[in-house]
């Protein structure tokens, strides 16, 4: 499991519509954040991938997706102090596999919520 | 009360406004610092809840503005994460009267908003 919706869950105190809602935003704008971070890595633009991760940072807490945490904070700390396009991209990488599975789980706990 | 929250991230944004309402307040959103020095004009809000990192205007820019309007009082929470946490002393300089820290805990975010809930009233 890549995800753990407690937090989300406690927020949402029982409104599955708003669980809902939640999981269509992470689901729909994360691949977003990933296409701009890899767009400014191309254009060596270190500041923009700074502070896109920074803003994107609090929506995999809400999703529960602890195992991301590290490798964001390394994505932050490379794009200010390190600046290694190579080590850079390896971070990216990795971080859009972990949130490609992880998405999987939440299309299917939204798929679930939408049924019942 | 009405709180208008502003921050650019729209999870956190839903989070709050969600959460706030259901304690009863009215909520009015903006994703930045200059649209919402225009929600301030027309809603005069009673609290304002902002995120520090903003495009176009940050936070520390927005509570500046709040601060020195001598027709407005009203009292700011800034949002920070962790990482930000040296930047409070800043923002209490300009004039900050609160904080929260991300990820948000819900129980802490209504305590400290009825801290202001009761001088309002």
């Amino acid at each position: 499991m890549h995800t753990d919706l407690s937090y989300l869950n406690e927020i949402a105190d029982g409104n599955d519509e708003f669980i809902v809602e939640m999981l269509e935003m992470f689901i729909d704008k994360t691949p977003e954040y990933f296409f701009e971070i890899k767009k400014s890595l191309s254009e060596s633009n270190y500041e923009q991938i700074k502070s896109a991760t920074h803003k994107v940072k609090p929506t995999f807490a809400f999703m529960g997706i602890d195992k991301a945490k590290p490798l964001i904070v390394e994505i932050e700390r490379n794009a200010v102090e390190i600046r290694n396009p190579e080590s850079l991209n390896e971070l990216i990488v990795e971080l859009e596999t972990m949130t490609t599975e992880a998405i999987n789980e939440l299309e299917q706990h939204r798929d679930k919520l939408k049924t019942n | 009360m009405k709180i208008l929250v502003v921050d650019d991230e729209e999870m956190m944004i839903k989070t709050i406004e969600f959460h706030l309402k259901k304690l009863g307040h009215e909520v009015v959103t903006s994703s930045d610092g200059k649209e919402a020095m225009d929600k301030i004009e027309q809603e005069n809000p009673d609290l304002i809840i902002s995120d520090i990192m903003m495009p176009f205007m940050s936070g520390f820019e927005l509570l500046s503005l709040v601060k020195t309007d001598p027709n407005r009082k009203i009292p700011v929470m800034l949002i920070s994460s962790l990482d930000e946490i040296q930047v409070i002393d800043t923002a209490i300089e300009i004039g900050a009267d609160d904080f929260i820290i991300k990820p948000i805990n819900l129980n802490e975010l209504t305590l400290r908003v009825n801290r202001f809930s009761h001088k309002t009233e």
